[in-house]
């Protein structure tokens, strides 16, 4: 493979552009647009502090950077660089930032997460949803963009919202029977929620579009539960990843388990490919992924080489306990992916192994590839 | 009768002593009494008997004891000793018919006493051996009582502590069970302690966030804003439109019905794949229920001979389901009755297959074993044929393969040295003598060759000479011709030169042509003809070998066929009878010809050359 020469990153803050033609990175509190071919530096902008928070709006147009310790969102335009905007969240804070789909409104979670300000570019109005949930995954926006689901938290009780994303009318309002609501997801196609608990209760509920419960679906009781979920791209699949150590897959016709993977520590079936990292220079500092850092993405600190060897099976997966007494144990599923031809199914299992699961062998033995790392 | 008293008698007083002492000893019944006196006096018999004799009667008491007797006979029963007494007064007189009978009376008892007494005794005996015997078995039996009675106590005494043991295990069970509910109870209770805590918590909060969010909103901070340099346009493009009381409502149900439009779209699609794949499913079945009655339609022509019953349905089967094929397809639709029958179909059908195998299996087993199914037989038996066939083309080949051996053998090892000589050139022997003939051939025709070469050059120089003679006599005419002529003319003196040239230089030429054989242009058919002559002068000298000879003679016979050709239109003139004869023939040598037929055409014309020659004046 080859590398580019290294460029300054600070927070991790590098994102292509969805049209996939700009690359934005930040350096302390300078946004730098490049050319994703000739990496040439197309624009550069100053923000007033440093920025935590970057991300591109759908069409391209417009880069939102976040400052959250000054409570600061400033928004630059790519076509016309003399443009700027500023938003102060003055006294209210500002933990959160993101835009909506449409690329045109920006919202703002405040501290405390006692509101969300949904603040538009076109228009000079202002939208304040109350009472946000402060959770992993508490906004979800459709595929299509028209509307957002969003986690809420009154009288002790979780609740769902659903809004419009045109006119940001609140459309539906449904409570959850989850006891500590954790996340939330659109389905690609937009017609059904995934809802999941807390990781002390395994429960994941799916709701239709118009807030009707289609289904709950708990593997088990009293151990940690959910971890991680991902949505297959056509929607036929719900694939719940949780600290057991175990992948389930819910069907979308009845909401049940149909598979589920095992990610056993050591590997012996003779048609798996498992692929070893084997690092040429000590690293300097962690990454968290498994995956090999992308092309001048790169963390400011490692700066090893690594490659890929196939180590012959049977292949014993270093494990590590966990411990017991500690929150947040580092088991289980922390990342799934589907591939984007609904073919295969990536998943990651702490510590720093990597699976991919091919869905046709779902009723034999779940077979696949793996890379981890020593 | 009572006790057996003593009669009163002193005498028998000690006699008597004996039955005192066990009448005072015992009280029996006089019957054992009796037996007892009896017997006791019975075993002694030998002394007491004679001495308690003589006690009892002696001479002075004998009419005492024969009263004593009587008396006791008659209260026994028997008849009395005394006759029958005439008067009271007088003596009575012993009757000895009376004695003996009371004697043997009293013999006969005492022989059945005796005999009673045997059997008494050895009841007696048994008794008593049985009453041992019973004893014994009691003995034991108690030791038994004895031993299970302790067996008994000491189980008892095991069940008592399993019992014990038992209690004390649900006992611990019980406390653990009212342990483990009273934990729960513990972690129920603080569950919702923590929960009801955690409420309370959140509903501070909560309260915290109104107090604050009210603040931050009271605040109408001047820094809380948004600074645009402008603002910027819709991303599709379109105007925003204006909000009112109305259009909100509009807005809502518009969204509403937007929602359910796409929730729709999504169901419909789905069902709409779900039916596809239905389809796809269904046809997938009927194809494989009509190939499964397919394969067990043509087997079932050939077992049809024996009567099973299973082919028998399936016949019946197949027909039936060929009418629900029909059927099926003109109901295409998803209605449960298609549903279940294209199931069951296809349930029996494969019954139907699996049993056929199954069948199948059996007999192929059989014929292992035994063989005797007609099908195999006859397969088998080609089967035997053909490999019969094969082996004997198999050894067919072999023998072929080893007789040939033994010919290459022999070939290559069996020869002497004659034959070695002999046969080494065997192979070449006859074409040596076809070359030798050929040879021979050759030769002839060489020196038949030669032969007609030289008459060919003869004749050719006499060809030559007569046509110097023919030229000069030309000349001359024309001479003579233009010497009339030219009389008028004399301009054409050159002309007369020339012709004069002409012949003088053909003159010449024929005189030279032996002694100086040189090509010159032939100027007219003559000199072409008299310069083919000397060529062909030139080149008879050489020596040819065979090929060359063969080649200077079609060269020749060319020349000359070309030359009788040019010479031939001349000579023909004059001569015009030959001409037609000759004419057929040169159309022979002129036509296109390999060296025979210029050979052939030359020999000919050489001939007629010949002829012709003589021919000519």
């Amino acid at each position: 493979m080859n590398f580019s020469e290294v460029f300054k990153l600070s927070s991790l803050l590098c994102k292509f552009s969805p049209d996939g033609k700009y690359l934005a990175s930040c350096v302390q509190y300078r946004l730098v647009v490049r050319d994703v071919n000739t990496l040439q530096v197309l624009q550069l902008y100053t923000c007033l502090d440093q920025i935590q928070h970057a991300e591109w709006s759908a069409d391209s147009r417009f880069i939102l950077c976040a400052m959250y310790k000054r409570g600061l969102v400033q928004v630059w335009s790519l076509e016309q660089p003399e443009w700027h905007c500023r938003i102060d969240e003055g006294s209210a804070g500002l933990v959160a930032s993101c835009w909506s789909p449409d690329g045109r409104h920006i919202l703002n979670t405040t501290e405390f997460h006692l509101r969300i300000t949904v603040w538009s570019l076109c228009t000079k109005s202002v939208s304040y949803i109350k009472y946000p949930k402060a959770c992993q995954q508490g906004i979800s926006f459709t595929r299509d963009g028209r509307y957002l689901a969003l986690a809420e938290r009154r009288d002790c009780k979780d609740h769902v919202s659903i809004f419009v994303c045109s006119d940001w009318q609140l459309l539906r309002h449904f409570d959850t029977e989850t006891q500590d609501l954790a996340g939330i997801e659109w389905a690609p196609n937009g017609c059904v929620l995934a809802v999941w608990d807390t990781c002390l209760e395994y429960k994941v509920l799916l709701y239709s579009l118009d807030g009707r419960l289609l289904s709950a679906y708990c593997a088990y009781e009293w151990s940690l539960g959910v971890k991680s979920v991902a949505w297959s791209p056509s929607s036929q699949f719900l694939a719940v990843g949780s600290y057991d150590g175990k992948v389930r897959i819910l069907n979308h016709v009845t909401w049940k388990m149909i598979t589920e993977f095992g990610h056993p520590a050591t590997v012996t079936n003779p048609k798996i490919v498992v692929y070893k990292e084997a690092e040429k220079n000590p690293r300097l500092a962690l990454g968290r992924l498994a995956f090999p850092p992308p092309r001048a993405a790169a963390g400011a600190a490692s700066s090893t080489e690594s490659k890929y060897e196939i180590a012959s099976v049977p292949v014993s997966l270093q494990t590590l306990k966990p411990v017991a007494d500690r929150a947040n144990p580092k088991v289980g599923i922390g990342a799934l992916a589907f591939s984007p031809d609904n073919y295969f199914l990536a998943t990651r299992n702490e510590p720093g192994t990597c699976r991919i699961f091919p869905p046709q062998t779902a009723s034999r033995m779940p077979s696949g590839s793996g890379t981890y790392r020593s | 009768m009572g006790e057996w008293m003593t009669v009163t008698d002193p005498h028998l007083s000690s006699e008597s002593k004996n039955i005192c002492q066990y009448t005072s000893e015992t009280k029996m019944s006089p019957s054992s009494l009796y037996s007892q006196q009896v017997l006791c006096s019975s075993i002694p018999l030998s002394k007491n008997v004679h001495s308690f004799f003589s006690a009892f009667c002696t001479e002075e008491n004998i009419e005492q004891s024969i009263s004593y007797l009587d008396q006791e006979l008659t209260t026994f029963g028997f008849p009395s000793l005394y006759e029958e007494s005439k008067g009271k007064d007088t003596k009575r007189e012993l009757n000895i018919v009376a004695v003996l009978n009371c004697m043997n009376e009293l013999l006969v008892l005492q022989r059945k006493n005796l005999l009673a007494q045997e059997n008494v005794e050895t009841q007696n005996l048994k008794l008593g051996s049985d009453m041992d015997h019973l004893q014994n078995c009691y003995a034991k039996l108690k030791e038994q009582l004895e031993t299970s009675r302790r067996e008994m106590i000491g189980l008892q005494e095991r069940d008592r502590q399993l019992q014990c043991k038992n209690r004390n295990l649900h006992q611990l069970l019980k406390n653990e069970k009212d342990e483990v509910q009273k934990l729960q109870n513990i972690i129920a209770s603080r569950a919702t302690q923590y929960n009801h805590d955690m409420k309370r918590k959140e509903r501070e909060y909560n309260k915290l966030k109104e107090r604050l969010h009210q603040l931050v909103m009271n605040k109408k901070d001047k820094k809380i804003a948004m600074e645009v340099l402008n603002y910027v346009g819709r991303a599709d493009g379109k105007r925003g439109s204006w909000r009112t009381g109305k259009t909100e409502a509009s807005f809502f149900l518009r969204n509403e019905d937007e929602m359910y439009k796409i929730l729709l779209n999504d169901y419909e699609y789905r069902q709409k794949q779900i039916l596809m794949e239905n389809a796809e499913l269904k046809k997938v079945l009927q194809q494989m229920k009509k190939e499964m009655i397919s394969l067990l339609s043509p087997q079932k022509q050939k077992p049809r001979e024996r009567a099973d019953d299973s082919t028998g349905t399936v016949i019946s089967d197949a027909e039936e389901d060929a009418g629900e094929l029909s059927r099926e397809s003109m109901w295409d639709l998803s209605c449960e009755t298609v549903r279940e029958q294209l199931t069951n179909s296809i349930r029996k059908q494969w019954r139907i297959l699996k049993s056929h195998v199954e069948k199948l299996d059996n007999q192929v087993s059989k014929v292992h074993l035994e063989g005797f199914n007609d099908e195999d037989v006859i397969s088998r038996q080609d089967h035997e044929q053909e490999t019969e066939k094969l082996e004997l083309e198999i050894q067919q080949c072999k023998e072929m393969i080893k007789t040939q051996q033994q010919l290459l053998q022999q070939l290559a090892t069996a020869c002497d040295d004659d034959t070695t000589s002999l046969l080494r050139d065997c192979y070449l022997l006859e074409e040596k003598e076809r070359l030798k003939e050929e040879w021979s051939l050759f030769k002839e025709q060489k020196k038949n060759f030669e032969k007609e070469r030289r008459s060919f050059t003869e004749a050719a120089i006499r060809l030559g000479l007569e046509r110097k003679a023919f030229e000069e006599e030309r000349a001359s005419w024309l001479k003579q011709q233009f010497l009339n002529m030219t009389t008028f003319d004399h301009q054409n003196s050159e002309n007369m030169k020339l012709f004069s040239a002409f012949s003088g230089s053909s003159d010449r030429d024929s005189l030279t042509v032996h002694s100086r054989p040189r090509q010159k242009k032939p100027h007219g058919v003559s000199n072409g003809s008299l310069v083919c002559a000397s060529k062909l002068t030139k080149s008879l000298p050489a020596s040819p070998s065979t090929s060359d000879f063969c080649q200077t003679r079609s060269c020749a016979s060319e020349h000359s066929s070309i030359s009788v050709l040019n010479i031939t239109p001349e000579e023909t003139k004059p001569n015009q009878v030959g001409g037609e004869g000759a004419s057929p023939k040169w159309s022979m040598a002129s036509g296109p010809g390999s060296q025979e037929g210029c050979y052939s055409g030359c020999s000919l014309t050489h001939t007629n050359s010949h002829v012709e020659k003589d021919d000519l004046p």
